[in-house]
């Protein structure tokens, strides 16, 4: 699944064995197992960049990414996945919620 | 403590029945006698949503929907003519389904009985019988899947279990179907689809989503600030509707949230369910709020339409039995067309998901409380006007006094 990013976003390129996941559920259920150091890692590293990266992304059509661009796309949702993990729930389940085994999400 | 004469006033623009202010009975909400009551008098003379247009683009295209409190399962199917009709499940032979165990939804010529091979068109009629040479008694003409009632509203496909309801669809959705009238559900795409079965009645789950007292509390991780403000700390609704049986309620945005890195950058791209800057479109805000964030309209019995400012999302609450209901969320959004707007889609997904983690978490022990029957009653205040008008509803359907008789 994982391809290079593009120039320029190669200090991210530690992160796309991980996160380069193209389906929420995906991105979902890695965020679930990893350890929480985990989440805080790709947070930190990707808040900076999210706008660079959707910059960047702005000149190509999202419906038909080459896979490079397309793996810095899935990086970009994956920040937003860990997201709440890191800034508010400081978990990576919802504290007090509801089994995420019988939680199903389906796309 | 804030004097009654103080508090937040919580505007009611239609006409409210009289629902008293008692505390309300628990037995409706653990009762398999009362649960079969609603099956008759409620589910099967309702209007329920089985999906959206948009799930059917195609014709040959087809749903397979199964309704445990009709005891049915239903096919939803866009035929050649490229109308949308419904039939029963069920083969004219010996009854088999026309369709693979546990198939959802997919894309045929017509449709063959899995057991003896007889033949359906996408209008549901028998086309093809295996051998039919040995049935001499039978007359084939017109066999058909038995068709189920079905009407369109806004792209939203509703079936009704009475071959002649009463009302139709459109009559049905009332008031609260005219302030929904002007909003764009067709331009919106379908980004997430979540599920649960969760040990509770229906009912009590409901009640969990159209109230945002809790939200303070079972928010708390979250979204606590999202519109408990300190001018409002109880999230008092702006307005409520009430469109007998169904009703909408606005909930109150804090203008003082301050929001996440996350919830920043979304609004900076796209639009995010957490409160920001409001898009306006129409059918939004009907009572004209101040310091509103969106709108929730329960449609009677068992249906969810949330709308927002860019996102508006569904809930389908379908029972199982007295003890057990089936949760589907579905979130819409308008098309992302750059990687901004995606990623900030993304956050809009993230935020309401882990928002559901919270909601559903309180479900099952209320319903073991409740099934304890050391309480006869729960109590009810002003904020909860939508959990007094649920069940006041449901108590005139199960009385024959509902809007369908
Ligand atoms: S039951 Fe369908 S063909 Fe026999
Ligand atoms: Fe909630």
């Amino acid at each position: 699944m994982s391809g290079q990013l593009p120039g320029g976003f190669a200090e991210l390129e530690a992160f796309v064995e991980q996160w380069d996941l193209i389906t929420e559920r995906e991105r979902h259920t890695t965020r679930l197992t990893a350890p929480i150091e985990q989440s805080n890692a790709l947070y930190d590293a990707l808040l900076p960049q999210i706008e660079p990266i959707a910059e960047y992304l702005a000149d190509f059509d999202i419906n038909a990414l080459p896979a490079p661009e397309q793996s810095l796309l899935n990086l970009a949702l994956s920040f937003m996945e860990v997201s709440l993990t890191v800034e508010c729930l400081k978990s990576p389940t919802v504290p007090g919620g509801f089994a995420f085994e019988r939680f199903e999400v389906l796309f | 403590m804030t004097a009654p004469e103080d508090r937040l006033i919580i505007k009611l623009p239609t006409e409210v029945p009289d629902m008293g202010t008692d505390p309300l009975p628990i037995e409706p909400y653990i009762s398999a006698d009362f649960f079969e009551k609603e099956r008759t008098q409620v589910f099967a003379k309702a209007w329920l949503n089985v999906g959206r247009v948009d799930e059917i683009p195609n014709v040959g295209d087809y749903l397979v929907k199964r309704i445990e409190v009709l005891n049915a399962t239903i096919l939803v199917v866009r035929g050649k003519d490229n109308e949308i009709r419904a039939f029963h499940n069920i083969c004219v032979h010996r009854g088999m389904q026309v369709t693979a165990a546990g198939c959802e939804k997919g894309n045929a010529q017509g449709f063959m009985c899995g057991f003896h091979a007889w033949v359906y068109d996408l209008e549901g009629k028998l086309t093809h019988v295996p051998g039919k040479e040995y049935f001499p008694d039978t007359d084939f003409d017109g066999l058909q899947m038995p068709p189920v009632t079905l009407e369109i509203w806004k792209g939203f496909i509703f079936i009704n279990d009475q071959e002649k309801p009463k009302k139709g669809l459109v009559e049905y959705l009332g008031g609260l179907g005219d302030d929904l009238r002007g909003y764009p559900f067709e331009t919106f795409n379908h980004i997430a689809r979540y599920r649960a079965n969760v040990n509770v009645n229906w009912k009590t789950f409901i009640d969990a989503f159209h109230e945002a007292y809790h939200v303070a509390e079972v928010h708390k991780n979250t979204i606590p600030d999202g519109c408990n403000s300190p001018d409002n700390p109880n999230a008092v609704p702006s307005s409520a509707r009430i469109y007998p049986p169904h009703h909408a309620v606005s909930v109150p945005l804090n203008s003082a949230y301050v929001p996440t890195p996350a919830a920043a950058l979304a609004w900076k791209f796209g639009a995010s369910f957490a409160p920001g800057d409001m898009v306006d479109l129409e059918g939004l805000n009907p009572s004209g709020d101040d310091n509103w964030w969106f709108d929730i309209n329960t449609l009677f019995p068992n249906f969810f339409i949330d709308v927002g400012p860019g996102w508006y999302f569904t809930y389908h609450f379908w029972p199982v039995s007295v003890d057990e209901t089936h949760w589907e969320m579905n979130i819409y959004q308008l098309e992302a067309k750059t990687a901004a707007e995606k990623i900030a889609q993304e956050h809009t997904k993230v935020l309401l998901r882990d928002i559901l983690y919270e909601d559903l978490s309180t479900m099952e022990q209320t319903h073991q409380s409740m099934k304890s029957r050391k309480l006869d009653s729960m109590i009810v205040g002003e904020m909860e006007i939508a959990v007094r008008h649920q069940l006041y509803e449901v108590m005139q359907w199960v009385d024959g006094k509902g809007c369908m008789e």
